[in-house]
């Protein structure tokens, strides 16, 4: 089945196209990378996806819901990490992810599952129990890629999920989406880091203002383009 | 249901921070500490006040006349000296305020009608208030003594006749009519009344909505702030209700800390005024009672009504000028054409007399929603129910037309994109 499905997706704000005619699709339990530069669209697509801005044409069915007429459905199945998220700094951790499980547990004995496999995926030991106005970027970021996967989504949205991390943290967390991956949940994710997407995604688009350049296997990419890596299948792509 | 209680629990968890609870504590000490220091105050310039007297005639009339200050809540000190310098040195160590000096021949000069002086002088070292009441203090005693000398000699003149009916030959008795209803009340004390007991509530009002304002406009500025409203949006829950929870829950907080606030205010008023102005005053209450202007249940449901709508109304307003706030910084800025309308009906009835302004200032007034509770008290004891019906419908179309569009504006791109566009604009001008 197909998890996403995106057709000539269009977006302006004002006079700029941001989007101009995007299509691609995502098939069930598969990583999809959208890699790009800043500016190229990846976040206006991944909010528009994540029922948060509106789009001015195309049309989009997740997991055969139709966005624009299934958006409650469909945010019960998605979750969505943006690039400059925060979370409630009056709340500990614990309580952050007990707020969100709220959101999407019909129980209290599924909420306290969501909530476990949060703490496991945040792996803050004692901490959790600490205001999140006192962690670090590290920390505050893996309390939010808890949040995002505990539910365990048909589709998680994640937006630059290792930015401004080292690199200790990033593996952490590449290997957090690919576990997760293997426990059932789709993910879309972009990035401006190639390697990064090329390490995680079984297949990628390359997209450049508001335009999808390419989508393929990264494999397949690198040899059409007699590429080493994903950064010279961009450079190649854009000639 | 549970959804909404859980983001409600939340944006309450929000708002109730020590940064809230601190100022609230110090408010309420500060409040309650000077009204009771007034309060004391004026329980000590009420106590009996010594006076040092210099009695330079030391007749039997002035006697009487020190006689006649005791039961006027003076001590006279007797002056050992007939200096004037020493008795006021003397005053100023032992901090009495007033000296009074009865010349010699007093009590012939009056008795011969030359009108003879008697010099008060009053030691200055404050401005407070309390110490400048002082010389009234001796000036109303000396009215008396002048009024009980008059009637002496009156009484030797016109034997059989009271002294009383000769200064005053005629005398009034007046009659208040309100709402119909006759009472033997002058208007003098009938209007003191309504305006000692309804101070309080235009400035609690206007608190209450601008602090709410203030508290709702914060709320949604940290979420944009704090990065969080992005993934607020996403989750499962209509943004109607995301909006509704926000109201809500500024209004609760702001429903507990206004009536804080009022218990307060009331306290600091009542240690003010010696209790003359603040509710629960039965003098107060008896007098507007006798002309049928008090609170029943109905006029108390109305005035709540009233104010819980106009809360609701700037409430929804906000929302949609929160919007515009990128952070906590932006608040002020946003809020400001709010605080105006919010002021203009606050001043307007507190100065003039709303019945008797010209017609564009009539609209004004009327148009702003946060004016109807402003004018609802006088309505309500007048029996005008008219016009605070009138008020409390139009006060629930206008928050109802304010609530849709801001869930209109969260559930657009609006509410992620708006500030952008507004600092766009700045930037191009």
């Amino acid at each position: 089945m197909l998890a996403l499905e995106v057709k000539n997706l269009t977006k302006s704000y004002g006079s700029l196209k941001a989007l101009d005619g995007i299509s691609f699709e995502i098939n069930e339990g598969e990583i999809f990378g959208l890699i790009g530069p800043n500016g190229a669209g990846k976040t206006t697509a991944l909010r528009i996806i994540s029922t948060i801005l509106s789009r001015d044409g195309g049309d989009i069915n997740i997991f055969g819901m139709a966005l624009g007429k299934d958006d409650e459905k469909i945010r019960e199945i998605i979750s969505y990490l943006p690039e400059e998220a925060g979370a409630y700094k009056n709340l500990t951790g614990i309580g952050y992810l007990n707020f969100m499980a709220g959101f999407y547990a019909k129980s209290d004995g599924v909420k306290s599952s969501f909530v476990d496999t949060g703490v496991e995926i945040a792996d803050l030991g004692d901490r959790l129990k600490s205001k999140v106005s006192t962690y670090s970027k590290g920390m505050t970021r893996k309390i939010l890629l808890a949040r995002s996967l505990m539910m365990m989504p048909k589709l998680a949205i994640l937006d630059e999920p290792t930015s401004g991390l080292d690199v200790l943290n990033s593996i952490e967390i590449r290997n957090i989406i690919k576990d997760f991956v293997k426990r059932g949940i789709t993910v879309l994710l972009s990035s401006h880091n190639m390697l990064e997407v090329e390490f995680l995604s079984d297949r990628v688009a390359l997209i450049d203002k508001g335009k999808i350049l390419e989508t393929g296997k990264p494999d397949e990419l690198k040899k059409k383009f007699g590429a080493r890596n994903l950064e010279e299948v961009f450079i190649g792509a854009m000639r | 249901m549970k959804k909404f209680m859980n983001l409600f629990k939340k944006d309450i968890k929000e708002l109730v921070t020590i940064q809230l609870i601190l100022p609230l504590i110090i408010m309420i000490a500060i409040y309650g500490f000077l009204g009771t220091l007034v309060k004391s105050e004026t329980k000590k310039a009420m106590a009996p006040q010594n006076v040092v007297i210099v009695d330079m005639d030391k007749s039997a009339f002035s006697n009487s006349l020190i006689e006649t200050m005791k039961q006027g809540n003076l001590i006279p000190v007797q002056s050992q000296s007939d200096n004037i310098e020493i008795s006021l040195n003397v005053a100023k160590e032992k901090n009495i305020k007033v000296v009074i000096v009865i010349p010699d021949g007093f009590g012939q000069d009056v008795l011969s009608f030359k009108q003879p002086e008697i010099q008060v002088y009053s030691v200055m070292n404050s401005f407070s208030i309390m110490s400048m009441g002082q010389p009234s203090v001796v000036k109303g005693i000396i009215q008396t003594i002048n009024d009980s000398i008059s009637s002496q000699f009156i009484g030797e003149k016109f034997t059989g006749i009271p002294p009383e009916i000769v200064k005053s030959p005629i005398k009034t008795k007046d009659f208040v009519m309100v709402n119909g209803k006759v009472a033997a009340i002058s208007p003098d004390i009938v209007s003191q009344a309504f305006a000692s007991q309804n101070l309080i509530i235009p400035i609690v009002l206007a608190f209450v909505i601008i602090f709410s304002a203030q508290m709702l406009a914060s709320l949604i500025a940290l979420e944009k702030q704090n990065k969080t409203l992005e993934t607020l949006l996403t989750v499962p829950i209509k943004r109607s209700l995301i909006v509704f929870s926000k109201m809500l829950s500024v209004g609760v907080v702001a429903l507990i800390i206004s009536v804080v606030y009022l218990i307060a205010m009331n306290s600091y008023m009542s240690g003010i005024t010696g209790g003359s102005i603040g509710f629960g005053n039965n003098n107060v209450s008896a007098v507007l009672k006798q002309v049928g202007m008090n609170f029943t249940p109905l006029t108390y449901s109305l005035l709540g009504l009233s104010i819980f709508f106009a809360i609701l109304a700037a409430l929804s307003v906000t929302t949609i000028l929160a919007v515009y706030a990128e952070d906590l910084k932006d608040v002020q800025a946003m809020l400001a054409p709010l605080m105006i309308f919010i002021l203009i009906p606050y001043f307007l009835t507190l100065f003039t007399d709303p019945a008797n302004l010209s017609l564009p200032l009539k609209l004004i007034l009327y148009a702003i929603p946060f004016s109807h509770p402003f004018l609802a008290t006088q309505n309500l004891m007048f029996g005008r129910f008219s016009p605070v019906i009138l008020g409390i419908i139009y006060q629930i179309l206008f928050s109802f037309v304010c609530i849709m569009i801001a869930s209109k504006i969260f559930s657009s791109d609006r509410i992620l994109t708006a500030r952008v566009k507004f600092r766009k604009r700045l930037l191009s001008k």
